[in-house]
């Protein structure tokens, strides 16, 4: 007899409805899943004949053919266990699907050799993309039920043991769905730590701003000590909250990564991700034979921090590059090309050498000049062309530390106002275009968007004439002095704008 | 008699024929001032003529003289005032002594702008008006470097070389004076208005002719003698070996000026002049870096402060006494957000008044 239920299937970000045909006929008896099913998913037989003999019903001594179609795209994953059961169970007779709700009800889950169901990975988007093709129902985990509610309007059926489903299935009537509503139930607020924790500092505080304010690329500069790594864990508590979409795109990225856990349904809050630096190139932007997203991913939407940036292997940041342009990442692998989104801004920091008291006015530096140019060296001239914002810290005087002076210092919630400015300014100018931030504008659209009158014109020319800057640069300042100018909800670049975009100029003195 | 007056003598005798000015230097030499000779008697102006041929051989001044027509040099004055030019004469305050002191100083100026810059000696810059793209750019880091010592730039709002030295001091926001062969109401070439316009703004226009005249071509090599007679030193960026640089490149010699030269392309007929020059003794100019070194001309600091605005004043004495501070400390003391110190930092960074490593700020 033949039945056929329907579930999904995973294909990076991307998923596809899917059918599992389940026939059973007579002949010898064995157990056979085809439609380029991978190891995870050919396993599941003997899960299955456990859980199904385990919750009282019969594995039948039949021939037992199973096929997941479309049958041309590869499978992966556990989360097919449930929906292959159902149909030997109700092609075998053991279960009557009266009301054909297996038509146009997804099933999702991992079956235990008891008929426990488990938690599976990349619910949410393959609920996004049942929803988009018409499907409102769903059978899932009980443990994946906080991420789905994120799909609004869906029917859920919150399962833990396959008894359950067939419960359900007989009596589909009785049973009551959860209506998803889009909103998490738990509790995920983290304490982002707050800038009024950094004394003094505050050029830098405002470089952090601005950075943030355009999601520009940073690069912050100085020896041990000086806080860079307690600025870049900062600067995500200063973006504005995520939107909707934006949330449940993050979501999704973690979804597939695996990265949800039962305390952290859903990504509310912009991600903070700091990779160390012994990270291969492929965990950093996404790969394995089934792709998986990486780091810079992980971080779309969010701040990606990498601290001792030369360190890092020279080939893996090269790998940024791409990425940090356009704004999503391709992994080529044998099954195809998968896109995963990554608009993240990147943070960095690096000693000046490698002792760190390169340019220090006090402390000598113990690195010879050949020392000094190998170790900034790893850090590619491309990468830096595509750093917007750079900064120098320098030591605090322990008196500065101690001194518990009257001045209230600059707080996160100071510097998040000139962020949402920022926002606001870039939203409406962007509406319609693919660009959201001005770190993105290309050459054409920065002749459009970061016009400059005569004046502005001429300080070009004077500051390109001082500092012997070249073409590249230009885009940087003026990318810059956009951002600059809306935080202060300008909607045309002044001199001041300029000047200070000036200030966030490479210094070269550390990098020749 | 009041000073007022005493200006209408020195007019009339400035427009007494087109007489050299060293002849009528010598006349009031002879008669005391310029008042002195318009009330000599005619026959005392008859002997003086007799009696010194060789340096007053022009009969046609003497008739000039004797006619003491004074009409013209009351409308030249009303033609000043009208334009706004202020008409300085040899023995005024205003009268730059550095200009006085050459044998053949013309017995009143005309300036239109900022007169404060008749006090000091500037640097000369002129060249050929049909200057190569090299020339030009030269002429404009020139008269940038020089700006940015605070250091008055002084050329004849030429086509060419000699915009382009103002256009480049202009940018640095430093001090500037045009010397015009025409009257200083008069825009000449007619294709250097926008230039025009920013020298009266910001820096001075000086001519020995009355406002409102059109001049001759020979009034133009005269006025080239102004040039280096305000100037310490001249710079000829490019000019043929016969050409109007040439003459000033020679009256800056009479007049005991250095005369530097701007090596060029031996291919280029420009650059023939002030090769020959620097064949001849003159400084080469061989780098632009060590440019206020090879001038002989310090930063003036009293300048440069004048220049500033009162928030890039109080930036600059920070630095000046705690070298190597930081933007913050910076916006510290001066009570100012970290972005605008950013601003201000860059901008004196840009004018050439600082210069920083890394995030430690030092006076340039």
């Amino acid at each position: 007899m033949y039945s056929r239920v329907l579930t999904a299937g995973l294909y990076g970000l991307d998923c596809e409805a899917t059918w599992v045909e389940v026939d059973t006929s007579n002949g010898l008896p064995r157990f056979a899943i085809v439609g380029l099913a991978n190891q995870s998913v050919r396993e599941a037989s003997e899960r299955i004949h456990s859980a199904v003999v385990n919750c009282g019903f019969e594995f039948p001594p039949k021939r037992v053919a199973v096929n997941l179609t479309p049958a041309n795209l590869k499978k992966d994953g556990s989360h097919y266990d449930l929906a292959i059961a159902l149909g030997l169970l109700l092609s075998t007779g053991q279960i009557e699907d009266m009301e054909r709700i297996t038509e146009y009800t997804a099933f999702f889950g991992e079956l235990t050799l008891d008929g426990k169901i488990g938690r599976v990975e990349g619910i949410l988007p393959m609920a996004i993309s049942l929803q988009k093709e018409g499907i409102k129902q769903l059978v899932i985990p009980a443990s994946n039920l906080e991420e789905a509610r994120l799909v609004k309007g869906m029917n859920l059926f919150p399962v833990s043991s396959l008894k359950e489903v067939t419960d359900i299935l007989e009596k589909m009537s009785a049973a009551v769905p959860v209506i998803a509503d889009g909103k998490p139930r738990v509790d995920m607020a983290r304490s982002v730590p707050d800038f009024s924790d950094i004394r003094g500092q505050e050029s830098i505080k405002r470089a952090a701003q601005v950075a943030a304010a355009g999601m520009h690329a940073m690069l912050m500069i100085g020896p041990p000590g000086v806080g860079k790594s307690m600025i870049g864990k900062r600067i995500g508590g200063i973006l504005p909250p995520m939107s909707y979409e934006e949330q449940l795109e993050a979501t999704k990225i973690y979804s597939i990564a695996g990265e949800l856990k039962d305390s952290l349904p859903m990504i509310v809050e912009r991600p903070f991700r700091a990779p160390h630096h012994g990270i291969s190139a492929s965990s950093l932007i996404g790969g394995g034979t089934k792709p998986r997203p990486g780091e810079i991913s992980l971080a779309h939407c969010g701040v990606l921090f990498l601290d001792e940036l030369p360190e890092f292997a020279p080939g893996t940041l090269d790998t940024l590059r791409q990425p940090l342009e356009d704004g999503t990442v391709s992994v080529m692998r044998v099954n195809g090309k998968c896109v995963f989104p990554s608009r993240f801004m990147l943070v960095a920091a690096m000693n000046p050498c490698r002792c760190g008291y390169y340019g220090d006015p006090v402390r000598p530096c113990s690195c010879s000049e050949s020392d000094r140019k190998r170790y900034v060296g790893r850090v590619s001239g491309p990468l830096l062309d595509r750093i917007d914002i750079n900064v120098v810290l320098e030591r605090i005087p322990y008196e500065d530390l101690s001194n518990s002076s009257a001045k209230t210092e600059i707080s996160s919630a100071d510097l998040r106002k000139g962020v949402e400015n920022a926002f606001g300014m870039q939203k409406e100018r962007y509406k319609n275009l693919k660009t959201d931030y001005n770190s993105q504008l290309t050459p054409l659209q920065i002749r459009k968007y970061c016009a400059l009158d005569g004046n502005c014109e001429a300080l070009m020319r004077e500051a390109f004439r001082t500092w012997s800057l070249s073409a590249r640069v230009y885009h940087r300042i003026l990318r810059v002095a956009r951002t600059i100018a809306d935080t202060d909800c300008a909607e045309n670049i002044r001199e001041e704008h300029i000047l200070e975009a000036l200030s966030y100029r490479l210094p070269e003195k550390y990098f020749e | 008699m009041n000073n007022m007056d005493k200006r209408i003598f020195y007019i009339w005798l400035a427009e007494c024929s087109e007489a050299q000015s060293d002849r009528k230097l010598f006349l009031m030499s002879l008669f005391g001032d310029a008042e002195g000779v318009y009330n000599a008697s005619p026959s005392d102006l008859r002997d003086a003529f007799a009696a010194h041929p060789q340096e007053l051989p022009e009969q046609f001044l003497l008739e000039a003289l004797l006619r003491k027509d004074l009409r013209p040099a009351e409308r030249s004055l009303r033609q000043a005032e009208a334009c706004g030019a202020e008409a300085i004469c040899l023995e005024d305050s205003l009268y730059p002594p550095h200009l006085a002191e050459i044998s053949d100083p013309p017995p009143v100026i005309y300036a239109l702008g900022n007169t404060d810059l008749l006090k000091e000696q500037g640097i000369g810059v002129v060249g050929t008006r049909r200057a190569s793209p090299y020339g030009r750019w030269v002429a404009e880091e020139i008269g940038h470097k020089i700006a940015e010592c605070g250091v008055t730039v002084i050329s004849g709002m030429a086509a060419g070389i000699d915009a382009m030295a103002h256009t480049g001091c202009l940018r640095a926001g430093g001090d500037t004076i045009a010397v015009f062969g025409t009257g200083v109401d008069i825009c000449f070439p007619k294709s250097n208005l926008k230039l025009y316009r920013e020298i009266l703004d910001k820096g001075l226009a000086v001519s020995e002719v009355r406002p409102g005249y059109g001049g001759f071509a020979f009034h133009f090599p005269l006025r080239n003698r102004i040039i280096s007679a305000l100037s310490k030193s001249v710079v000829i960026v490019e000019g043929a070996p016969k050409s109007g640089s040439m003459i000033t490149a020679s009256r800056a010699m009479e007049q005991n000026r250095d005369v530097f030269a701007v090596p060029g392309n031996i291919n280029q007929p420009n650059s023939l002049g002030t090769n020959m020059l620097i064949a001849d003794g003159a400084y080469p100019i061989l780098r632009l870096d060590i440019l206020p070194e090879t001038l002989r001309i310090g930063r003036n600091a009293k300048a440069l402060l004048r220049k500033m605005s009162d928030a890039e004043k109080a930036v600059y004495e920070i630095i000046e006494s705690s070298p190597g501070c930081s933007a913050d400390e910076i916006s510290l003391l001066t009570e100012r957000s970290a972005a605008e110190t950013a601003a201000l930092l860059s901008a004196m960074e840009i004018k050439g008044l600082i210069r920083s490593e890394g995030s430690f700020k030092f006076i340039k």
